[in-house]
């Protein structure tokens, strides 16, 4: 199926503690776009940004309260023929019900680095899957976001992911 | 064909050849056990596979000596977890479940 990608050119995340409301701008976001709808990320990019030495300790996980009234961020889909969706996936940064991440499910991907000219990039193999199912809580997200800790820096994002 | 349960496995690289990395000390400590410690100059990669009954990201330590958790019902690779280790109950059946209504 298609291939989207779902850039978030320079951000600074905002470290959370679980189960508390994330911060508008300060995560990433991808919701399902229907209560049906399945999608599994393929890869993930981080580019440091910061100006100084800033451990960040990002995480992709689940969310156990999902956002609501979202400010839909960019999102592109990979091949030029791809058939547009009825109801697109959401990559999102803001909302009016802030996302807060799983104290169970929260952490599927460390994605730890120094924000200070670090990079990382994680890519999904063929028989494995992170993905999200429907727009509930707790499958209908993935966020990534930043743990508590560390003194989070600049950084731009990339997640690519497939809708099934 | 013969199938290796490493094949299929995805990738992460953690690259501060031009940082200044990251050190133990900065760690918070419930990431400590899962947090790569990548220092000032060094570029970290590595095989990912995936708990076939949680779906958490287990990065795999060549060095690792002891043997890993395999579920033979998946056919797959689990983690230390033992919630994950007690029963079989694999996120691709919850999925299925969860489509199927």
């Amino acid at each position: 199926m298609a291939r989207w990608s779902a850039p978030v050119p320079s951000w600074t995340p905002v470290a959370v503690a679980d189960t508390t409301a994330m911060t508008d701008g300060g995560h990433q976001t991808i919701q399902g776009g229907s209560s049906t709808q399945r999608g599994e990320i393929r890869e993930v990019y981080l580019g440091g940004q910061a100006g100084a030495s800033s451990p960040t300790f990002m995480v992709l996980g689940r969310t156990s309260t999902v956002g609501a009234t979202l400010t839909a961020l960019r999102l592109a889909a990979m091949d030029p023929s791809t058939a547009a969706l009825a109801a697109p996936p959401v990559n999102y940064a803001a909302s009016t019900t802030k996302p807060q991440r799983s104290a169970t499910l929260g952490i599927l991907l460390n994605l730890s680095f120094n924000a200070f000219g670090g990079v990382v990039r994680w890519v999904n193999g063929p028989d494995e899957i992170i993905s999200y199912l429907g727009n509930t809580a707790s499958l209908g997200e993935l966020s990534l976001n930043a743990f508590t800790g560390g003194t989070p820096g600049l950084l731009g994002s990339n997640i690519v992911f497939e809708t099934l | 064909m013969k199938r290796r349960l490493i094949d299929g496995s995805g990738y992460l690289i953690i690259d501060h050849t031009n940082s200044p990395g990251i050190n133990p000390e900065d760690i918070p400590l419930r990431l400590l056990k899962t947090t790569p410690i990548v220092k000032a100059g060094e570029v970290y990669e590595r095989d990912v596979q995936f708990c076939a009954h949680c779906g958490t990201a287990v990065i795999l330590n060549p060095l690792r000596e002891r043997p890993r958790s395999y579920c033979a019902n998946c056919d797959h690779y689990i983690c230390d977890n033992p919630i994950c280790n007690k029963t079989c109950s694999p996120l691709k059946k919850l999925l299925d479940n969860t489509i199927g209504g």
